[in-house]
């Protein structure tokens, strides 16, 4: 593996020589570019930590040159993303990222990462507090920790609808023409979690229905023609799971506290509190579970697959005394589809989250 | 008549060192009563000549009602950064939250002591400084670690350091009791405070005292706020209060040796929060208000030359209603209501069997419960009950003390499962020596060991706190110099100390996440703490019209966590604990307008164990000046005018990270008293 990756990089940097020579001889004078051209990566969300005024950052990782450029807005824009971003999407030439605290949304140049607009949203009535975005249809839809499906138009940058939603709409998926939101009502966790999640169809904009889901549903996603869901319970005796949802209905596919899906399979990582963690592999033809060996991570924040080369990232804590460390830069591996371990890069503070270049 | 029971008084104090603040109170009367008190109790009298600060065998530092005036302090957390070993948490301006911690402990490591009684708060274990009116103060003593003071209730030997607020109380019954104060503030950002205080007594030996005040504050205060490249000029917002705050105290003298002191107290606070500095945010819908009621009653007795008995009654009730406005929350809003309840019973016996030698046994009873509106709500309570036998032995240059503390905490709960039981057995000992005959030196030393547990907080809250919990341990050395010289007319006073220690803490309690919303707290971490205070005062009275007074003081603390050698915080600085902090002020005291100039500052600090770069707040230093002069009025009466400017080079600070400080304000007062 290694072998064959070493020389990989070597035609890499030496392509990226040849480009670079090739175009200060037709401009003398040239701006060293910001931030690398990648086409085959990923930009990457640290959350930073809100309670040790840590701010969240944009990091961007290159799968054929395995380089990562750590914060990269603000070395192209001279200012902080802003504090807790926990949701972002790449969508046509424009990359747009959503902060819980600080309560902005940016939309960016996809390839300069300039940032082309800030919409804050501390007065919006069409929902505040960004949580998860989907895209369609020139669109970006935006789940509002306050209980709005909000409306993004990419040409004009602004918000143009929303509908009322949640309590506490976590992360949204858009399937078969509707918008799928999970409604935790995460803050109303004393009385115990919400169990329903709101349909809400693309066209006209508003809630079709709401149905019942397992306890503190999380994030809905699509493999194939199916919708997926992941619970998660309520630490305690409901365990967190995947489900798959069928009409109504939501069949217990396994424990799980992440999940991604990609081709036939969903990939699922168990970290239920204080148990070892888990890996493994749903083949969703065969309804097969298959164990997988994922080795060095030290406490699993979250997963991305790669939709264009099955890159599968996992991005972990770094422990401190043993225990997850919510204040300490992380670092997020490479991973083969089958989990071998490629490479490992530093991160930012806080969980990751994973934006793929298309 | 009079003079009898300030002679029993008096002695009471100077033999078992009661607290400094009570001995300063008639220290204009001690000296005339020197000769006999010596001859009534065999034991020399020192209180007059020589400070608590310098005799004390464990450090102390104590700061009364005029030096207070003098050193330009305008409220008490400012009086609490220029004492050493401090670390002041403050959250900004004159209605954010302000605790103390002191050498490298944690804030719940500090009891804090009202007028000799403990205050509390089971749920989180530490008391908001902002409370308390610095008007009201008649002194401040902290010590920093135990106190060689022998006649004290169980539950202030029963913490690693001690902060005691004497506030002015009712005076004496026969002498001068009728006074009145009025004095109106009113200053920067819209903030004024009246504040009134009326006494009197009369002859059969009953006195009161009654003070009431008002705050109000806008506390809209400007701040730079610096992101990336981009400096912008904000406004704090959201941060109104008002507080009304009083005060009734009695005191019954029934004979020459018993005293009954007591208090009602109630505090009152509505205040908006303006929450931390978020970029791209600038409202916040946080509210907090806070009622806090008690009763105190005091009884001390001095049944004969050898013995005397205390007893102290309180009842607190205290209320906090936080509520936060935004469509997250299940209704659009969040509404916590806790309400806490203490009865604190405690009794004290003191019987001295040979001269020099004093012994006191201590029993204090409290159960304290906490309730709130929240729907996880187990209704938590704890008995303390806890026990100390001291003995001490002084001669005329040496003493020595010894404790030892019986700790029982009894852990239940109406509604769940409560937190384990505690019982430890705390020793501690102290003992002061002074080499030379005539010459003011000494050397102390001391050690302590005591624990905290943990809080209701930290134990219940749901998704946070672990019914798991052990106490956490606390060892404390100090080993000292003091010095205190008088050499002359021109050199009034000299007093320096200084003071080594070494602390470690195992077991801490710190939280460990789940995910964001579920965290637990777990006995995991130990941290050692070395450091030095070192105090400097001096009166130089260069004519007789002109005097100069100046305050200094520095500390070192180097407190590292020292969990396990392959964590990353390993051998760093603990969070929040700057490595170098001090404070200086010079005053001039002279026949025209009273100048002081004070300062006080502290190095870089980390919000992380770790020490993250980018989770560093920079050191800082603060300058204030204060002009302030009294004019004599006939019979007696007296008027008082006084500007303080505070932060005077504007300089943008914060002491917790995204709570900045207030840039340079101004502060006006006018006091009239007689």
């Amino acid at each position: 593996m290694k072998k064959f990756f070493l020389p990989a990089i070597c035609v890499a940097t030496l392509m990226a020589q040849a480009l670079t020579s090739c175009s200060s001889d037709d401009e003398p004078v040239v701006d060293e570019p910001l931030i690398p051209a990648v086409t085959s990566g990923a930009f990457l969300l640290n959350q930073g930590n809100y309670s040790n005024k840590i701010e969240g950052s944009l990091n961007l990782l290159d799968f054929t040159t395995s380089t990562m450029t750590q914060n990269v807005f603000t070395t192209v824009n001279g200012r902080s993303l802003g504090s807790t971003p926990q949701c972002g999407v790449i969508y046509g030439s424009k990359m747009y990222i959503g902060m819980y605290e600080s309560n902005t949304i940016e939309i960016l140049d996809l390839r300069t990462c300039e940032s082309l607009k800030q919409i804050r949203l501390e007065n919006s009535t069409n929902g505040q507090q960004p949580r998860s975005m989907a895209t369609d249809g020139g669109k970006v839809y935006i789940s509002m920790y306050d209980g709005y499906v909000a409306r993004l138009d990419t040409a004009s940058m602004e918000i143009d609808a929303s509908v009322k939603v949640g309590p506490n709409p976590e992360i949204i998926t858009i399937y078969s023409g509707r918008i799928y939101v999970p409604n935790s009502d995460g803050m109303n966790w004393q009385n115990g979690y919400g169990t329903t999640a709101s349909i809400v169809t693309l066209n006209p904009f508003k809630v079709e229905s709401t149905f019942e889901v397992p306890l503190n549903p999380y994030k809905f996603f699509v493999r194939g023609s199916n919708l997926y869901l992941l619970s998660r319970g309520n630490y305690g005796d409901q365990q967190a799971a995947v489900y798959r949802i069928d009409g109504e209905e939501s069949i217990h596919i396994a424990d799980a506290t992440m999940a991604v899906p990609y081709g036939n399979d969903i990939y699922l990582v168990n970290a239920p509190w204080g148990a070892s963690v888990s890996y493994s592999r749903y083949n969703a033809s065969t309804e097969q579970i298959t164990p997988m060996s994922i080795s060095n991570i030290d406490a699993p924040a979250s997963i991305g697959i790669d939709p264009k080369s099955g890159t599968m990232l996992i991005s972990s804590y770094t422990l401190e005394n043993g225990k997850a460390s919510y204040s300490l830069p992380g670092y997020v591996c490479r991973y083969d589809l089958s989990g071998n371990y490629i490479d490992r890069f530093d991160m930012g503070v806080g969980e990751a989250v994973f934006m793929f270049i298309p | 008549m009079r003079k009898h029971f300030l002679i029993a008084i008096i002695s009471i104090a100077s033999i078992t060192s009661v607290h400094s603040a009570e001995v300063n109170h008639y220290v204009p009367k001690a000296e005339d009563n020197d000769t006999v008190i010596r001859s009534l109790s065999g034991v020399e009298v020192r209180a007059a000549r020589v400070s608590k600060a310098v005799s004390s065998a464990t450090p102390v530092h104590s700061i009364d009602a005029t030096k207070i005036k003098l050193s330009g302090i305008s409220d008490i957390s400012d009086a609490m950064r220029r004492m050493p070993g401090v670390n002041l948490r403050d959250y900004g301006g004159a209605g954010g939250l302000k605790t103390v911690s002191v050498r490298g402990l944690g804030s719940q490591h500090t009891a804090i002591l009202y007028d000799g009684v403990a205050l509390s708060d089971c749920q989180s274990g530490q008391i908001d400084l902002s409370r308390y009116s610095i008007d009201n103060v008649s002194s401040l003593s902290l010590y920093s670690t135990d106190t060689d003071d022998i006649f004290i209730p169980a539950r202030a030997a029963s913490t690693a350091s001690s902060l005691y607020i004497r506030s002015f109380t009712a005076p004496d019954a026969d002498e001068d009791a009728l006074h009145l104060k009025a004095q109106m503030k009113a200053g920067s950002f819209g903030y004024y405070n009246p504040y009134f205080r009326f006494s009197d007594g009369n002859s059969r030996g009953l006195s009161f005292s009654a003070n009431a005040e008002f705050i109000h504050s806008d506390n809209d205060y400007p701040f730079t706020l610096r992101n990336g490249s981009v400096v912008t000029r904000e406004k704090r917002s959201n941060s109104m209060m008002n507080v009304g705050m009083g005060e009734l105290n009695g005191r019954w003298r029934p004979n020459n040796s018993s005293v009954f002191t007591g208090k009602l107290y109630y505090y009152d606070s509505s205040r908006d929060l303006p929450g931390q500095v978020i970029y791209y945010v600038s409202s916040s819908n946080e509210h907090l208000r806070e009622r806090n009621f008690f009763g105190q009653l005091h009884y001390r007795n001095r049944l004969s030359s050898r013995m005397s008995i205390m007893a102290i009654g309180k009842f607190n009730w205290a209320s906090s209603r936080y509520t936060d406005v935004n469509g997250k929350y299940p209704g659009g809003v969040l509404d916590n209501y806790y309400i806490q309840r203490e009865s604190y019973l405690s009794g004290s016996l003191l019987y001295l069997p040979a001269d020099g030698l004093t012994m006191d046994y201590s029993a204090d009873w409290a159960i304290n419960n906490l309730s709130s509106n929240l729907a996880t709500d187990i209704r938590p309570y704890r008995n303390s009950v806890l026990q100390t036998l001291a003995v001490k032995y002084s001669t005329r240059r040496f003493t020595a003390m010894a404790r030892a503390l019986y700790s029982l905490y009894l852990n239940g709960a109406k509604d769940g499962d409560a937190g384990k039981n505690q019982s430890r057995l705390s020793p501690s000992v102290n003992i002061s020596y002074k080499p030379f005959d005539d010459f003011g030196l000494y050397i102390r030393g001391s050690y302590k060991n005591i624990f905290r547990v943990p809080t209701f907080n930290e134990a219940y809250f749901d998704n946070y706190g672990s019914i798991n919990l052990d106490p956490e341990l606390t060892d404390q050395l100090n080993a000292g110099v003091t010095f205190e010289a008088a050499p002359n007319t021109w050199l009034q006073q000299l007093t320096m100390t200084c003071d080594g220690y070494l602390n470690h803490v195992k077991n801490k309690i710190v939280a460990i996440p789940y995910n964001m919303f579920v965290w637990t707290m777990t006995n995991l971490g130990k941290v050692r703490v070395f450091g030095a205070d070192v105090t400097l005062s001096a009166t130089f009275a260069p004519t007789s019209r002109h005097s100069i007074m100046l305050m200094g003081s520095y500390s070192y603390q180097r407190a590292q966590p020292r969990t396990s050698r392959d964590s990353h915080e390993w051998m760093k600085q603990v969070a929040y604990i700057p490595l170098n902090s001090g404070s200086a002020s010079v005053t001039w005291v002279n026949p025209w307008v009273n100048t002081a100039v004070h300062l006080s500052g502290c190095s870089a600090r980390y919000t992380t164990n770790t020490n993250l770069p980018e989770t560093r707040i920079d050191g800082y230093s603060d300058t204030g000046v204060a002009f302030f002069r009294k004019f004599q009025l006939r019979r007696g009466a007296s008027l008082e005018g006084r500007i303080d400017i505070l932060n005077i080079f504007d300089t943008q600070y914060d002491i917790v990270a995204r709570y900045p400080m207030p840039g340079r304000s101004v502060k006006f007062s006018i006091e009239y008293e007689f």
